[in-house]
């Protein structure tokens, strides 16, 4: 058979179940058919059934999705003379709708996910190609641009074919320049110190005149000042595994149309969700699901997109486009869309290459989230994808679920507020009757939740999509309306990673999150009281009274989100196993060994005792690093703490770092096995299953929402009730 | 999110049924016993007989079409239609009847108002609890007129002291049956002289119609077909539901209420009492009133040929046919034909605009489906409401919609604070709904401040609280066309298959009682459908059973050929199958440990178990009663639609019929068969277990879809299986397609 004809006899029989799917049956034999398929779909989920098996749970479940959309079409709906019901029920109908659609998109997304590409290395005979490394900067400290800087040199590939760039947004001409002097004072500093940084670990410094475009700017300004075949970018707080540019370079050698490898952005430490509700050592992370099945789905459409970091990109292709996109604020995923729909291709690897930091506040995450929600809105206003002229209809259906994805607050505001018109205002927005309900509605809502769990179980546990969306929502609904109301305005504002809660505290944006967690307790009461006082209509009560109920775990949860638990950054850990010697009280080299590592310090066992050296004492760390062009093998260090264990301890180390090789050391130490990396996440990339999950998700929420009242009442006068 | 389907239906059905079901008040003062439950026989009794009070001169027609009217609820309304010659509609006339109520009826506040042709004649005060009393009311003159006059009763009831909507069912008035006459002042008023008045000849004192059937030789096949074909032309000129034929020898001697002589025979044979006929029967086809020195209404149909005697019975339907302006005397509102996606505004069909004060309105309205209206199990009509109501009216307020005496749907008024209801959408499912005439009641059930309260004298006293417009309608949807074989309701409420066809070959029993049953038979079906089967009378032994056809006989008479074909067996053949039996009626409930999920699945979502068959039970023979009268209807496997009228023995055959022929036992009939014992009241009803569908031609995708969405409805098991199948294939051709299309994987 070939192609078309597949395609043809496959048109052909989706017609013919579509036919099916909409022969208006009564309601027992919709939940007798539905019943029977779930029960299919439970049995192939249970068995782990793979290949074609979880095809058919799929299209079981589409079967089921289509159903319900199709009676929710036809049936639900107010009649549009009572427009006063209509029109909420039509936006309730719409947010459905979006949800259906997003479903099918993701499914199309997802169907066939990439399995991992095949680590290749260039022949000996091929030439190696140059790389320029840019790493863009515009207000991160010192330290941590010396971290990535000392990371990107210490990558594994020939010294003279790879140039390391910092490109300094932070210390412009026109920063040095500012009429005010201490700011020109300030960027005047950071110019000389990070220039003498660059010179130190062997990276070239630039910088330019004005802060034009932003992050497009920049990459654009390094791309003029440079020559590589290839670029890779790497934010700064991105700091690159050894092997970064030996698993991405031999790629581009197979695909002469190749312009992008992407591979996933890594995060050492939790965002505010994980630290807040601590489940970062045992959940997947959020952006999980992103690059570990997602991206690898975009990819078998040939769509996997630049995320803005940890990324090597085909100057040529570049050189098409002029360059980064800068249209939008979202540079990264424009520039793919546009090289994409010229005829370049893309690959993602699934092997987390650099190791990053996410924002620790719950307000510096919103600040990122508002910028991609903004960014992905103005490429679905400037370039829609599904009519973008050159790309192909998958990539078309790719894109528009990438961007459409972002639209997700509307809905979630819209469920979360649609019970309301009914407990407060008697509007009849959804005309079902309970039994209609559970027959459509209900089958539907769990055969989306096990469609989600055998997707993404892996990478996402039940309800925590929802949480998600839910405490995103509440700030970039009005970003969203923002972006349509004026879809130039949004600006580039660096998201920044670097802070730390020293004390406990309510976020700055909880205010709402607790206005509508009360709201949502009146619901409740008022739901009590029409249970007793309208006794005719309690079963509907109960049904939507049950939706809000929902919607108060939710919130309750999202309390404890922004109730920010204190924590410093730089606290987590990476283990290593490697051997290093401690010199010792009396200069001797004593052996030891490396336990973890973290981007503040070090963690040494020492065997066979302290060797005279305690809590407080300056020493030097000696080993040898995996990186042949560092020139020095010492690293001073500072033992903070002292642990007994068996015949020997082990010594908390703070590092030290007085020179730029120091901290190509450091690098060295912690980003030189992305092995490890790749170990950690695995480890929590558990389908922990609908019913676990969901106890496991009751539970949380019930502790969050008691912390985050307790938070309220201990921080809360100011910030929250007061103002 | 309103309740109006058929699970909150179900549970209204559970909460509600135990008071409907109630027919006494609970009201247990000692009066109340023997005004409650009145013996069928008192109202003769107490009742002085009008026959007597009139004048020689007078001449008096009987009006209802039972035993009695019965006037039920706050609100009640009920018609009959009176066919008058031109001479009675002229005369002086006078109205009598004599009224039974209820203890509870306030009489203060309770009146029945009498209307003729819509122009109200009296009002009186419902005030008859101790005994039934005589009215006499005199119709003003132009009132009447020749042709269909309709009589209605409009009783307003309230209940002396409840406000309460249950008290409401404790309100009735009685009016007897042979007490409701209309008396005509003058000489020779009896006569009819024109076939256009055949209505005329109306009915006797218990509401029925006889035929007397003088014919000399009806052994002659083509006498038969012939008789056949006229009888059910009678019975459509008459106007009457229920047409009662007997055989006999000789003119009546004298003239009886609601009896036709008939004399039906070619020319040559008539006998000398019908000379007058003779010369034009000779020449051509004849059907005329014929005068009598007894004064008996007679019909001479003659001709020179049997076939010529056909054709003068067609005249009978071109003098007096069946139109909307000739309603049948039961039926005096509207009967509209609603096709798919037809509108019907309360208006037409009856009803008109109404201000209510009380607590409980009903209203009843018709309407007939066609013959292959097939959307019973999946499909909803609306009604759209335009009322109002005053603020005094809570929520929780109900309108309930019955549809052939069962709920179809329990709305509540969620919100009461507007006031009105406009473009309010109600959903009828229409699973009660069938082919032929269908009936329902709108229900409004108002729960008000005021009745809670409840001040003596407020049941009558209270102001209008809710309004409904005779703008609203009833709006059908495009639903499925198809007739399920066999079902004997789409026969005896449409006359299908058989009217169809140009002539339907009919076997009968070689006895007078099958002729007469054959003939009762037809002539109800005609009076329900309104159509005319043409008969072609043949033996027994050649049907076909490609073609369609009717047994008339006794079972005994039945050659076993042709007992195997209809379905029925003796009792010797369907021995030891006793359990397979009971399983087949409509009502069984499997019995033993699957008992209490099969009924919580019905009670809780509607869901039949039986619905889930994959593999029906075949359809067994079935073993009537002793003299029990059996219809059955099988499809032949060769194609053609048999059905069988048929009992033990010949005169149990005859009577059996005459019994199935009274309205509400006619429109019990279903499935493929339904039997009536002697002694029983209830038709027993056996489904089909394997039905065949037949679509009409030409054959749309759109109707086949909702074909398919009713059959699947019944044959849910099919739906899930074919919905997999589909899913199997749609999976398996996917999974072909993802590796041709999409990135190969490294």
């Amino acid at each position: 058979m070939n192609k078309a004809l597949t395609v043809v006899i496959w048109i052909a029989i989706s017609a013919i179940v579509l036919l099916l799917v909409t022969v208006p049956v009564s309601l027992q034999a919709h939940l007798v058919m539905g019943a029977i398929l779930l029960g299919a779909m439970l049995v192939i989920k249970i068995l782990r059934l793979d290949g074609n098996w979880r095809l058919l749970l799929l299209t079981f479940g589409t079967i089921i999705v289509l159903r319900y959309a199709f009676w929710r079409t036809t049936s639900t709906l107010p009649p549009i003379e009572q427009w006063m019901d209509f029109i909420p029920g039509l936006i309730l109908y719409l947010a459905e709708m979006y949800c259906i659609l997003m479903l099918f998109l993701s499914l199309f997304v997802v169907v066939r996910p990439m399995p991992s590409h095949v680590s290749i290395r260039l022949n000996k005979d091929e030439p190696v190609p140059t790389v320029d490394v840019f790493i863009p900067s515009y207000n991160e400290d010192y330290e941590l641009l010396a971290g990535t800087l000392a990371a990107a040199r210490d990558m594994d590939y020939p010294e003279d074919r790879f140039t390391v760039w910092l490109l300094d947004d932070g210390s412009t001409e026109a920063k040095r320049n500012h009429p005010d002097p201490e700011q020109a004072a300030s960027a005047q500093e950071r110019h000389e110190q990070l220039q003498q940084l660059c010179e130190e670990l062997g990276c070239r410094y630039l910088t330019r005149a004005r802060n034009e475009h932003a992050k497009a700017g920049n990459l654009n300004n390094g791309l003029a000042n440079s020559t590589g075949e290839f670029v890779a970018v790497f934010d700064a707080d991105h700091a690159p595994a050894r092997d970064f540019l030996q698993e991405t370079v031999p790629h581009f050698a197979r695909d002469n149309q190749l312009f992008l490898v992407q591979t996933p952005h890594f995060f050492l430490n939790p965002d505010p969700l994980e630290r807040n509700l601590r489940t970062f050592e045992v959940m997947p992370s959020e952006n999980e699901m992103f690059y570990g099945i997602i991206q690898r789905g975009l990819d078998r459409w040939n769509a996997a997109f630049f995320c803005g970091s940890a990324a090597l990109l085909r100057r040529e292709a570049l050189a098409t486009n002029n360059g980064f996109s800068g249209k939008s604020i979202t540079e990264d995923c424009e520039t793919a869309i546009e090289l994409h729909s010229r005829g370049w291709n893309s690959i993602y690897i699934d092997k987390p290459l650099v190791a990053g930091l996410q924002p620790v506040t719950f307000a510096s995450f919103i600040g990122q989230r508002t910028r991609w929600a903004q960014g992905m809105m103005q490429i679905l206003l400037f370039s829609f994808p599904l009519f973008k002229s050159g790309l192909s209809l998958p990539q078309r259906l790719c894109y528009l679920s990438s961007t459409l994805f972002w639209l997700f607050p509307l809905p979630r505001m819209i469920f979360l507020f649609a019970p309301f018109f009914y407990l407060f205002l008697d509007l009849q927005i959804f005309t079902a009757s309970a039994g209609e309900f559970a027959a459509y509605t209900l089958t539907y809502v769990v055969v989306n939740l096990v469609m989600q769990n055998s997707l993404f179980g892996r990478w996402r546990w039940p309800w925590i999509s929802e949480l998600y969306e839910y405490i995103q929502s509440v700030h970039l609904l009005g970003a969203l309306f923002s972006v349509a109301r004026n879809p130039y305005k949004p600006s580039f504002k660096v998201t920044a990673k670097d802070e730390s809660v020293e004390t406990a505290r309510l976020s700055e944006l909880a205010r709402p999150f607790y206005l509508i967690f009360l709201l949502l307790i009146l619901a409740v009461a008022m739901t009590i009281y029409k249970i007793g006082a309208e006794p005719y209509q309690a079963e509907v009560t109960m049904v939507v009274g049950g939706w809000n109920i929902f919607n108060l775990i939710l919130a309750g949860c999202a309390l404890g989100v922004v109730s920010e638990r204190r924590e410093g950054w730089g606290s987590r850990r990476v283990a290593v196993e490697r051997r290093c010697e401690v010199r010792g009280a009396d200069g001797n080299w004593v052996k030891a060994g490396f336990v973890n590592v973290s981007s503040g310090g070090v963690a040494v066992r020492m065997p066979n005792g302290a060797a005279g050296l305690g809590r407080g004492m300056p020493t030097t760390v000696r080993f040898t690093p995996l990186a042949d062009n560092i020139g020095i093998d010492e690293m001073p260090v500072f033992i903070r703490s002292v642990t007994q264990e068996n015949k020997g301890v082990i010594f908390g180390c703070r590092y030290m770092p007085e020179r730029g090789q120091h901290y190509r050391l450091i690098a060295d130490l912690i980003y030189a096995n992305s092995g490890n990396w790749q170990a950690r996440q695995s480890a929590r990339q558990v389908n922990i299953g609908i019913i676990r999950g969901t106890i496991r998700f009751l539970g949380i929420a019930l502790y969050q929402t008691g912390r985050g009242l307790g938070y309220l009442l201990r921080f809360g006068s100011g910030r929250v009730l007061g103002k | 999110m309103k309740r109006h389907t058929l699970l909150a239906s179900v549970a209204l059905l559970t909460t509600l049924g135990p008071v409907l079901a109630q027919p006494a008040p609970f009201d247990m003062s000692p009066e109340s016993n023997r005004v409650v439950a009145p013996a069928p026989a008192e109202p003769g009794e107490t009742v002085p007989a009008p026959v007597e009070e009139v004048a020689p001169s007078a001449f008096s027609r009987f009006l209802v079409p039972g035993a009695s009217l019965r006037l039920v609820g706050e609100e009640a309304q009920q018609g009959v239609v009176v066919y008058l010659t031109d001479a009675q509609a002229a005369a002086p006339a006078t109205l009598n009847f004599s009224l039974l109520n209820a203890l509870v009826v306030a009489p203060e506040i309770s009146s029945l108002r009498v209307r003729i042709n819509q122009t109200e004649i009296a009002a009186t005060p419902i005030a008859s609890s101790s005994g039934a009393t005589p009215v006499s009311i005199a119709v003003p003159a132009g009132v009447l007129r020749p042709g269909a006059n309709i009589v209605e009763f409009r009783a307003t009831q309230r209940h002396r002291t409840d406000c309460t909507v249950e008290s409401t069912y404790q309100l009735w008035t009685e009016i007897a049956g042979n007490s409701a006459q209309l008396v005509f002042e003058g000489e020779n008023l009896e006569r009819i002289t024109q076939l256009t008045d055949i209505g005329a000849v109306g009915v006797d004192e218990t509401g029925n119609t006889t035929l007397r059937l003088i014919a000399p030789d009806m052994a002659d096949p083509a006498a038969q077909a012939a008789a056949l074909h006229l009888v059910q032309q009678i019975g459509l000129a008459l106007r009457t539901p229920k047409l009662s034929v007997i055989l006999a020898e000789a003119p009546a001697e004298e003239r009886l209420p609601g009896v036709l002589d008939v004399a039906i025979m070619p020319a040559a044979e008539l006998p000398p009492a019908f000379e007058a006929a003779q010369a034009q029967a000779s020449a051509g086809p004849l059907a005329a009133m014929l005068p009598m020195p007894s004064g008996a209404d007679t019909l001479v149909v003659s001709g020179p040929t049997w076939d010529t005697i056909v054709r003068a019975g067609d005249a009978l339907l071109t003098a007096a046919p069946v139109s909307p302006e000739r309603p049948r005397f039961d039926l005096p509102n509207p009967l509209p034909l609603l096709q798919g996606g037809a509108t019907a505004t309360l208006a037409s069909l009856g009803i008109d605009r109404l201000e209510f004060n009380g607590r409980r309105f009903t209203t009843q309205l018709q309407f007939e489906l066609p013959p292959d209206f097939y959307a019973y199990r999946y499909g909803e009509l609306e009604l759209v409401l335009d009322a109002a109501y005053s603020s005094d009216v809570l929520p929780g307020s109900e309108i309930d919609i019955y549809t052939n005496g069962e709920i179809a749907s329990a709305t509540p008024l969620l919100r009461t604070d507007g006031g009105t209801l406009k473009d309010t959408r109600i959903r009828i499912p229409m699973t009660n709904l069938r082919p032929g005439r269908n009936e329902a009641t709108l229900a409004v059930n108002l729960l008000t401040r005021s009745d809670a309260v409840c001040n003596p004298g407020w049941t009558g006293a209270a102001p209008a609280r809710f309004v409904l417009s005779s703008n609203s309608y009833l709006r059908l949807p495009d639903y499925a066309r198809a007739t399920a074989v066999p079902d004997l309701q789409v026969l005896t409420g449409s006359a299908w298959p058989y009217a169809d066809d140009e002539a339907v070959p009919l076997a009968l029993g070689q006895d007078q009682d099958s002729l007469v049953a054959a003939m009762m038979f037809a002539a109800r079906i005609a009076t329900a459908s309104g159509r005319v089967i043409t008969f072609d009378i043949v033996p027994q032994d050649n049907l076909a059973p490609e073609a369609n056809a009717i047994l008339v006989m006794p079972t005994t008479a039945l050659s076993p050929l042709n007992l195997g074909r209809t379905g029925i067996g003796t009792a010797s053949s369907v021995q030891g199958s006793d359990d397979t039996l009971l399983d087949q009626f409509g009502n069984s409930r499997p019995e033993g440990p699957l008992s209490g999920i099969s009924n919580w699945l019905q009670e809780t979502v509607g869901l039949d178990l039986a619905d889930l068959r994959l593999v029906p039970a075949p359809d067994l023979p079935y073993a009537p009663a002793a003299e029990a009268l059996v219809v059955s209807q099988v499809r032949q496997p060769e194609g053609g639609i048999w059905t069988v009228l048929t009992s033990t023995t010949a005169p149990a055959l005859h009577a059996g019929t005459e019994r199935l022929i009274d309205t509400p036992k006619w429109r019990s009939i279903a499935g493929r068969v339904s039997a009536l014992a002697p002694g029983e009241d209830d038709i027993a009803v056996v489904p089909a277990n394997a039905v065949s569908i037949v679509t009409p031609e030409p054959a749309s995708p759109f109707n086949l879809r909702r074909v398919a969405a009713n059959w699947f409805s019944g044959n849910i098991l099919y739906f899930a299986l074919a919905i997999v199948v589909g899913a199997v294939l749609l999976m398996l051709i996917t999974s072909r397609v993802l590796t041709k299309i999409g990135r190969p994987s490294p």
